[in-house]
């Protein structure tokens, strides 16, 4: 219990670690190892409306249907379809602290028809435009992939 | 009641204490997929289908804001409505009743989920207490329920071994059902000699780990005709909250079950329940709640629940069973164990509660309760007819 002198209002600081075991599922679990061990992005694509969930899921939200085993391959190009240079501190989630981002959060289109959220490599705001074409960075081998989406570093650019 | 509203469907999973092989979403589904299978229902729009989804979580437990987000792709919820009831699943049946009962919908999914595998008990529990105030002396569901237990000992002279003979029946009773995680044959002894947790409650006083979902369709009365030749009707239903310091009840008293339970009871026009309920599934997440909720829901007279235990009237094949699934004690997770206990009711309703099926059952209540010490109560009474 802290007190600051002159004031009635008492504050209770209680740093708490909340410790979590997430399951990654068969699903999620396949889309994270092909980009840790194969530095590539797979999908699953519905049977019915041939949409492609990415990460791959069970079932399709919009047709409610199992989807299957339909694997495809979604590249590791994209286009930029919309992105925020984050200027303020924001929270890192794996230590609870603040940190200032370093780089531009996105959301990129693959050449294989999925969606993803990531960041990129250029930070320069006159180089960055909706429409540029990018493609993911994986961490080098040997580097201690941990089968999450910190083994991409982020999307460079690879057109002007 | 001008309208009435039926569980039409029920499923469960297995109850495990450790499904690290799934998502929740794909837990869930476990269970979604069996209730759509049987219905034929789907997610359509058109008002032959299911019309919006009830789920029920923790934020906290799920260590996840808006915890229902992850489960809307398998529940029906991409454009639709799904809302969530961060209490026990009977209230989230509760909820979905009455969303059929006030005209907005007519077919309802409900769906609970829950992996306590994933994080630590103690922790998710100490945070339902006051920050400021009660957090630091430590204090979590189980060790408010020592107190409690203590407290409706000394009050009414149950002993310990009443206690043990709760654990004995319906780990039991768990041997004959499919979805029990840790069905059992123990003795008074074996539950007295397990090592004490916080006394009086030993480990085998106290439910285990568990992992599970379990999902229902609700329908109003036209459409739950069309749907199952045996729906089970919710004749009466109940809920209410009790005060949050545990100084401000006497623990050996479960004022907010009486409450609720004199609602469902009234709205289903039952007067006397120790003759008119044929089965009650009741949530006790410890030995001694089962012997307590018997009071607070009118199955005898305060401080007797040792001796209706002793009577044996609570074992299958007695007057009155108990928790003929086994229980939250055989293992079943928080937020899912009330829910589990509608669906027990539904299928002895229904007849289709394999080996562990009762003879004669037209009336069955089911029993949810959250927060320490029994503080939110839920009572739901369905009959056959
Ligand atoms: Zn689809």
């Amino acid at each position: 219990m802290t007190e600051k002198a002159g004031e009635e209002f008492l504050v209770m600081p209680i740093p708490l670690e909340l410790p979590f075991q997430w399951a990654a599922g068969s699903y999620h679990g396949r889309t994270l190892r092909e980009i840790k061990d194969n530095n590539r992005f797979v999908g699953i694509r519905c049977p019915q409306c041939k949409s492609i969930l990415f990460p791959a899921a069970m079932v399709c939200p919009l047709c409610h249907v199992k989807v299957g085993e339909d694997w495809v391959e979604l590249g590791e190009k994209g286009t930029v379809e919309d992105f925020a240079i984050v200027e303020m501190s924001v929270l890192d989630p794996s230590t609870g602290k603040e940190r200032v981002e370093s780089q531009p959060q996105a959301v990129i289109r693959l050449d294989g028809g999925a969606v993803m959220e990531h960041r990129l490599e250029e930070k320069d705001p006159q180089k960055l435009r909706v429409g540029m074409r990018v493609e993911a960075v994986f961490k080098p081998e040997g580097e201690g992939g941990k089968g999450d989406l910190t083994d991409i570093l982020y999307f460079r650019t690879i057109e002007k | 009641m001008a309208e009435r509203v039926a569980v039409v469907s029920v499923a469960q999973t297995k109850y495990h204490q450790n499904r690290g092989d799934v998502r929740e979403a794909e837990l869930a589904y476990e269970a979604i997929e069996q209730v759509l299978q049987e219905t034929g229902l789907k997610f359509v729009e058109d008002g032959t289908g299911i019309d919006a989804t009830v789920s029920c979580s923790h934020d906290h437990w799920d260590g996840q804001t808006i915890s229902d987000i992850k489960i809307g792709d398998v529940a029906g919820a991409h454009l639709r409505p799904e809302e969530k009831v961060a209490e026990d699943g009977t209230h989230a049946v509760y909820y979905a009743m009455l969303q059929i009962l006030s005209g907005h919908h007519d077919v309802v999914l409900v769906v609970s989920h829950m992996k306590e595998s994933q994080t630590v008990r103690s922790m998710i529990e100490n945070a339902a207490f006051d920050p400021v105030y009660q957090r630091l002396i430590g204090l979590d569901f189980l060790t408010a329920a020592a107190l409690q237990a203590r407290r409706y000992m000394y009050k009414y002279g149950i002993t310990e071994e009443q206690c043990a003979k709760v654990v004995v029946k319906n780990r039991k009773n768990a041997q004959n059902n499919p979805y029990a995680q840790a069905p059992m044959g123990l003795t008074v002894e074996d539950v007295l000699r397990s090592p004490m947790l916080s006394s009086p409650i030993r480990q085998l006083d106290a439910k285990p780990v568990s992992d599970g979902a379990c999902a229902m369709i609700l329908a109003k009365e036209e459409k739950a005709k069309r749907l199952s030749d045996k729906p089970a009707w919710i004749k009466g239903a109940g809920s209410c909250y009790d005060a949050f310091y545990l100084g401000d009840r006497d623990l050996a008293d479960c004022q907010s079950l009486m409450l609720a339970a004199k609602q469902a009871y009234d709205m289903a026009g039952i007067g006397d329940p120790r003759k008119e309920i044929d089965l009650a599934e009741v949530s006790e997440y410890y030995s001694y709640q089962e012997l307590l909720w018997m009071e607070g829901l009118g199955f005898c007279d305060r401080g007797e629940g040792g001796k209706l235990i002793d009577s044996g009237v609570t074992q299958m094949g007695g007057r009155l069973p108990l928790n003929p699934s086994g229980g939250l004690l055989s293992g079943r997770p928080f937020a899912v164990g009330g829910m589990a206990a509608v669906a027990e009711a539904v299928l002895q309703l229904r007849g289709e509660a394999g080996a562990r099926q009762l003879p004669d059952v037209s009336t069955a209540l089911a029993h949810g309760v959250t927060g320490p010490c029994g503080q939110l109560q839920c009572v739901l009474v369905l009959g056959k007819d």
